[in-house]
């Protein structure tokens, strides 16, 4: 079941988990972008339209609700897969209230990252 | 409930039909066969009521189905009634029951939720993920009054009717029993971290100290104790402040024994402990006015160092099984000599020999610690010496005539005479190898090669203890790199003021002696 070449953007503040991301989701025809915080993020989205965002919702510099906002500010079409390991369960509902398209919880299996990928590319 | 008022209505219809019975006589047939008709069809409903009421009835919990605006539309239940029904009405808002059970942050994300879950632009599957209400914590009144917490799991399913969602499938489980063991599963992991948290603590105690502590401290619990229970504290009045100081002060002096024994002990965790309770006290006894609900804090403190010290004396029985094993097992022998037997087995195995360690007799118990690691010293490196150097391949040792397996002799060289440890090695390997000692001893400078011919054996035999001296050719970690003869000699020698000798006979054996003087290396200095 091959997809068609996406431009997928990968931000979180761990090196590992972009590393895990990317060896996951992405196939040889994709271009792929990273980003370790929302800062840097939003800076790559002006250049580069992503059509898949994956984000932590926990990071450093600028905290992940404002920069998803700003992501689907530049790029409306963007789909975005929030990835978080978070308790707190406001913030997860806010994440949806402000347009993420999926939902992640921290630790994940490979098999739930690209269900949850398949899941967000097909609509 | 909505069904039973339905059949009512179909029964109230032949009413009016009745009254006009004279004027309307033509339509009398019709009105009964009508009333027929709703009769049958009340009995049908009756029957479908009585099936979805069995079918409700195995239902755990609460099932609602709420419209855009969360209204509340149909409910069945058989438990949780007290939750969702206010002075015996049913609240007509799902809004209006979480305002009751929620805190306002989670009332706002709540009210957030029921929003996305009706917002046909957010995909069920990604807002069922972020089911805020998954366990939520409630208190609940019981029909006698009596409150307790509750743990409610809330889920929701979207009802599609024309393409677009109508309304929202919810319900509500009481699931207090599973969360409560979840939570004590909890506890009980924190207890273990706690508990070895505390072994690591008293490690270094000894155990007959230890049992002292245990002790005191018990009895200095029990004297608090009785001075916070002995009046009643919840009737205090201002009169009584004095007296309520007064079992203050004796509290402090109890409090502070235990402090004081347990940084004795190094006990850090109850000396931190009992200093924590300790200011808990003093901020009590310089506070104004004196209650009650003051000195209940102090019984909880309490209880908590109490269920410390119970851990200690738990682990205190179980530390002492672990100690008799001990025990029981160096009676057996000299646990050097087995780990010596151990580190050989090793080695053999590793460098494809084969070999068995004889100590009959040999015995280090009796030996002061620092002297008897320096022996530990010394029988690893001849150990390892031995193994790599002096021992033979099997199959040499059988061209050879000699035995397959090798031995290593460690015996004592006893002396009545002196308070001196004295003891041997012996291998019977291939022996030193004077001409390569020599060759090397040349090579490495040590040796001037005008003299060659001069040195004997005996002098060549020390050449093996000089720093960096080695006849092998590669160094591994069992030998090569030539400093472990030179730490025997720092050991024995430069230290304890020791002797060593060597003998050797090509082919036959190599065999070091020690002499390891009962007094120290810088006595052993000064006296000469």
């Amino acid at each position: 079941m091959k997809r068609a070449p996406k431009r997928i953007l990968v931000v979180d503040d761990s090196d590992l988990i972009r590393r895990t991301i990317r060896r996951t989701v992405a196939t040889p025809e994709d271009t792929i972008e990273t980003a370790s915080n929302g800062v840097d993020a939003l800076k790559a989205v002006v250049h580069f339209d992503a059509e898949l965002v994956t984000m932590d919702i926990s990071m450093p510099l600028m905290d992940g609700l404002t920069c998803l906002e700003g992501l689907l500010k530049i790029r409306p079409n963007a789909r975005i897969l929030v990835i978080s390991a978070l308790k707190d369960k406001p913030t997860a509902v806010e994440a949806v209230k402000r347009g993420a398209h999926g939902f992640l919880l921290k630790p994940f299996s490979t098999e739930a990252l690209n269900f949850e990928i398949s899941e967000l590319l097909l609509n | 409930m909505g069904l039973v008022g339905l059949a009512l209505l179909a029964g109230g219809l032949i009413l009016p039909a009745r009254s006009a019975r004279r004027a309307l006589a033509s339509r009398l047939e019709a009105t009964e066969l009508e009333n027929a008709r709703a009769g049958a069809r009340a009995k049908q409903l009756e029957s479908e009521r009585r099936e979805s009421e069995v079918v409700l009835s195995s239902v755990r919990g609460h099932l609602m189905v709420i419209d855009p605006s969360y209204h509340i539309e149909r409910c069945y239940s058989n438990e949780l009634d007290n939750v969702f029904h206010q002075d015996g009405r049913v609240s007509e808002n799902l809004l209006n029951v979480l305002q009751r059970i929620l805190s306002e942050r989670m009332f706002k994300t709540s009210r957030d939720y029921l929003a996305l879950l009706f917002d046909p632009s957010k995909k069920e599957r990604t807002v069922l993920k972020v089911n805020p209400l998954d366990e939520v914590e409630v208190d609940v009144m019981s029909a006698d009054g009596v409150p307790s917490l509750r743990y409610i799991h809330f889920s929701f399913r979207r009802i599609i009717e024309a393409g677009a969602i109508s309304r929202v499938l919810v319900t509500a489980e009481d699931v207090t029993e599973r969360a409560t063991l979840e939570r004590h599963l909890r506890d009980s992991e924190n207890q273990k971290v706690r508990q070895f948290e505390l072994l690591i603590g008293i490690l270094h105690v000894d155990p007959e100290a230890l049992d002292g502590f245990v002790q005191l401290a018990n009895e200095q619990l029990a004297a608090i104790d009785q001075a916070l229970k002995a009046s009643d504290f919840s009737s205090a009045t201002s009169g009584q402040t004095a007296l309520l100081r007064q079992r203050l002060d004796l509290v402090l002096q109890r409090i502070h024994n235990i402090k004081g024994n347990a940084s004795l002990l190094r006990l850090e965790h109850f000396d931190q402990k009992a200093n924590e309770f300790e200011q808990k006290v003093c901020d009590l006894k310089h506070r104004g006015a004196l209650g009650g609900d003051d000195f209940l804090m102090l019984v909880i403190a309490l209880a908590d160092f109490r269920s410390d010290l119970d851990s200690l004396q738990i682990l205190r029985v179980k530390l002492a099984g672990i100690q008799r094993a001990v025990e029981i097992r160096e009676t057996v022998g000299d646990d050097l000599v087995t780990a010596i037997r151990d580190l050989a087995a090793t080695i053999a195995k590793k460098l494809g020999k084969e070999v068995r360690i004889d100590a009959h007799g040999f015995d280090t118990r009796g030996l002061p610690a620092d002297r008897r690691l320096i022996v530990k010293d010394v029988l690893i490196q001849l150990i390892r010496n031995s193994l790599a150097h002096g021992i033979e391949s099997p199959d040499q040792r059988e061209a050879a005539g000699k035995p397959r397996l090798a031995t290593i002799d460690i015996h004592p060289l006893p002396d009545d005479a002196s308070d001196d440890f004295a003891f041997s090695v012996r291998d019977d390997g291939r022996g030193l190898d004077a001409a390569k000692i020599r060759q090397r001893a040349i090579e490495s400078g040590l040796l001037a090669g005008s003299r060659v011919e001069e040195v004997d054996d005996s002098e060549i035999a020390s050449f093996i203890f000089a720093p960096g001296f080695t006849t092998s050719d590669q160094a591994t970690t069992d030998a090569g790199r030539g400093m472990g003869m030179n730490i025997v000699k720092d050991r024995i020698v430069d230290r304890c003021g020791g002797e060593i000798t060597v003998n050797s006979e090509v082919g036959r054996f190599c065999e070091f002696a020690f002499v390891l003087p009962a007094k120290s290396a810088t006595l052993a200095a000064a006296a000469r």
